[in-house]
């Protein structure tokens, strides 16, 4: 069999697969390529497309490449990363775009409007800051960045030059948060919230593979202080984001406990944190996040004197208290089980549309879509019209300040009390 | 559905509605982070392919692929190009754009259902890669009319493996073993023993301890069969496969296991083999290299072994070594 055969997996890799198939299936399908060229433009914008770049092309600048790709109107020209093999993969995914190692000689480009940002963690703020600098708009993976300063800066930069800074904290596009939050804050279906319990529970060393030792902390970055900020950031600010999100509120004070106790393995940031927030108005959220356990995974609990409501990007569960009076739409909600208790399931409208008998006004949610592709073309959107991105540099600053403040915590073993001038750009 | 030396390093996880299982070697560094990359990557294949998922490529192109071009992910754009090569290769006997059909019997998640001929006739006129048009250029897919649909079954676990095993490969691993539920595995070189994987193929109803038994190295092997899903009516059993030519099930008894390099292709081979039979299978096999097809009666004996042309590189499966 020779490699080229479609019994290889060559198919996957080689960069003129598709320009033979593609032109064999123009063969086949002359009738509907011919009439797909009289009705309508290959672009799906009526707009001159975006150029865009990405910097950062590993295992997330891939995933938000393969996205980005897909967005109608823009057209990925560079991909940058000093790692070969991620930047070889990008072009896989982007075949006509330009490679560089160098992030800046990618900023220099004048034709180029936007970039994704999605490098380690202590490269954020630079590159950034870099970026709008050269008058680029800017999509920046979540946390932030590595310090508050660094946030600050960036947020400062933002103001400076008017450039869209959107931030990668996708559960605020997520079309269940967006739904389950009007539930929580407009219908009230908690009631009064007490209590916020969220956990982002694997079982994993989060350690990625690496050819070479001497590649070590440049591909698992994740593990070491000196460029991550560990737990907290890379899983927990989305959530923690949600939770300032949902409540309204940014917390008065952190406690917090972590340590390195499983995985000894040379890393340097815990591979385990159990963090306790104050909210105003007495309202505590207790926040975990493991390397040992997936029981449960993920999720974010509200709980409130006449209900709970239990949201992952996935699904929202809504339990009311048995005391609770029944709401006036609950019996025509889709339902489901859960731990023996009947539950209201959030499932994107469908909860809505099912109350409209009641007056209310209908959400527009779509759950067709991926969250990386929707904040994807969130951030395009925000480009074009100038509107700001909903996870944008100053709920990214707070949840920035609030996760940093939990390692602070935990690390010096105090107690934090949050002041103003924390969250202050 | 493997037998492995004693020693190994086994990693699960569920995807596409079955747990996947990849084996390594017991010396093999990062075991965990190479078992993450490697779901990573079905995971992702899932999210491209998947029509459960109303955000997949594939779900997109079923909903909104009749109204204009729909743009997916080049991997998607890949995927899809290959299949419909497999699907010209075959004839379409395999052919992933028969979503209507599959749904037409109520085999994309509902309960098996005949339906009236009028109805398989019109299904057929929305059947057939030729309803499909890929545009590299712009990245988009578009169906040709109302009703088209695409169904990855025969394909998407393959595409899953293939990926995981490229990731695997480019990360350095050179022994490894990973199978999507029951149907399909993939192996990278031999086992930590420096024999080729043992892969034994177990018929259901019948005796585990006759399952024969194939080696693999660097190679995939799929295998198609009626009985896995099926459901009775009219006095007669309704298999899950359908033929895309006729719109009917494929009522032949036994089993299909085919080999070669890509476990999309094997997962695609073994279906239109299953459709084909011996005879058909081996006509577009010819001169193709060694992909290759072994056909099983309903009693799990060896019945007939087709393709496996001389041309040299690619897969090196072994030949078939004991019942």
């Amino acid at each position: 069999m020779s490699r080229n055969d479609l019994f290889s997996r060559d198919y996957l890799t080689r960069r003129d697969f598709l320009k033979g198939s593609a032109a064999a299936a123009a063969t086949v399908a002359v009738f509907g390529a011919q009439r797909a060229q009289a009705e309508e433009p290959a672009q799906n914008s009526p707009e001159e497309p975006i150029r865009a770049g990405i910097i950062g092309t590993g295992a997330q600048g891939t995933f938000l490449l393969s996205n980005a790709v897909k967005v109608p109107g823009v057209e990925i020209v560079a991909c940058c990363d000093i790692y070969e093999p991620h930047l070889e993969k990008s072009l896989i995914l982007a075949p006509d775009a330009e490679p560089y190692q160098d992030y800046r000689r990618l900023l220099d480009r004048k034709d180029i409007q936007a970039v994704i940002i999605a490098t380690p963690l202590h490269l954020h703020a630079q590159m950034s800051i870099d970026a709008m600098d050269a008058g680029k708009h800017v999509f920046c993976e979540k946390m932030m960045a590595y310090s508050i300063e660094q946030a600050k800066a960036m947020a400062r930069k933002q103001r400076e030059t008017g450039k869209v800074l959107q931030l990668g904290h996708q559960r605020r596009v997520n079309s269940t948060y967006r739904h389950a939050y009007r539930m929580l804050n407009v219908d009230k279906v908690c009631g009064r919230v007490t209590q916020v319990r969220a956990q982002w529970h694997r079982n994993g060393s989060w350690r990625r593979a690496v050819p070479d030792k001497s590649l070590e902390k440049q591909l698992n970055w994740r593990l070491y202080r000196e460029y991550s900020q560990g737990l907290m950031a890379e899983l927990g600010s989305h959530q923690i984001d949600a939770v300032n999100w949902f409540l309204n509120a940014l917390p008065v004070s952190v406690m917090a406990s972590g340590g390195i106790d499983y995985w000894k393995d040379g890393r340097t940031v815990y591979d385990n944190i159990s963090v306790i927030y104050e909210y105003p108005g007495g309202i505590r959220c207790t926040y975990t996040c493991i390397t040992t356990n997936e029981h449960e995974a993920y999720y974010e609990m509200y709980m409130g004197d006449e209900g709970t409501l239990v949201v992952t990007p996935e699904k929202g569960l809504l339990f009311r208290e048995p005391k609770a009076e029944q709401l006036v739409w609950a019996p025509m909600a889709h339902k489901d089980e859960s731990k023996g208790k009947e539950a209201i399931v959030l499932d994107a409208g469908a909860t809505r549309r099912a109350r409209e008998g009641s007056g209310q006004e209908e959400i527009k949610t779509d759950a067709s879509q991926d969250d990386y592709y929707v904040e994807l073309e969130e951030f395009f959107h925000s480009v074009r019209t100038g509107k700001k991105p909903a996870s944008d540099p100053e709920s990214a600053l707070q949840s920035c300040v609030t996760c940093l403040m939990a390692n602070h915590a935990a690390q010096t073993g105090r107690k934090i009390q949050f002041n103003e001038k924390m969250f202050q750009i | 559905m493997t037998e492995e030396p004693a020693s190994v390093l086994r990693f699960r996880r569920r995807a596409m509605g079955c747990i996947w299982e990849l084996t390594l070697c017991p010396d093999q560094p990062d075991a965990p982070a190479l078992a993450e990359a490697a779901f990573e990557q079905v995971c992702l294949a899932e999210r491209l392919l998947s029509v459960f998922l109303p955000s997949s490529d594939i779900s997109r192109i079923n909903r909104e692929g009749q109204s204009g071009p729909v743009k997916v992910s080049p991997l998607t754009l890949r995927a899809l190009a290959h299949a419909f090569q497999l699907s010209e290769l075959t004839a379409g006997a395999f052919d992933i754009a028969c979503g209507a059909l599959v749904r037409l019997w109520g085999f994309e998640g509902g309960e098996g259902r005949k339906p009236a001929q009028d109805e398989i006739t019109r299904a057929l006129k929305c059947t057939g890669r030729h309803n499909v048009m890929l545009d590299e250029a712009s990245g988009t897919v578009r169906l040709a009319r109302p009703g088209v649909r695409l169904n990855p079954g025969g394909y998407g676990k393959g595409f899953g493996l293939d990926l995981a095993m490229e990731a695997l490969r480019a990360a350095g691993v050179q022994s490894a073993l990973m199978h999507a539920g029951t149907s399909s595995v993939a192996a990278l070189g031999v086992d930590s023993t420096g024999r080729p994987w043992q892969v034994g193929i177990r018929i259901p109803g019948q005796n585990e301890g006759r399952a024969a038994v194939l080696e693999l190295q660097d190679g995939s092997l799929s295998v198609s069969g009626i009985s896995e899903q099926s459901f009775s009516g009219e006095g007669r059993r309704f298999g899950h496969v359908l033929d895309p030519r006729t719109g009917w099930p494929v009522e032949r008894e036994g089993w299909a296991v085919a080999l070669c390099e890509s476990a999309a292709a094997s997962d695609a081979l073994a279906t239109a083999a299953l459709v084909l039979g011996p005879e058909g299978t081996e006509r577009i096999l010819r001169g193709r290299g060694e992909a290759r097809v072994i056909f099983y009666d309903e009693k799990g004996r060896p019945i007939r072994e087709v393709g496996g042309g001389p041309e040299p590189g690619g897969a090196r499966t072994e030949s078939h070594v004991s019942e």
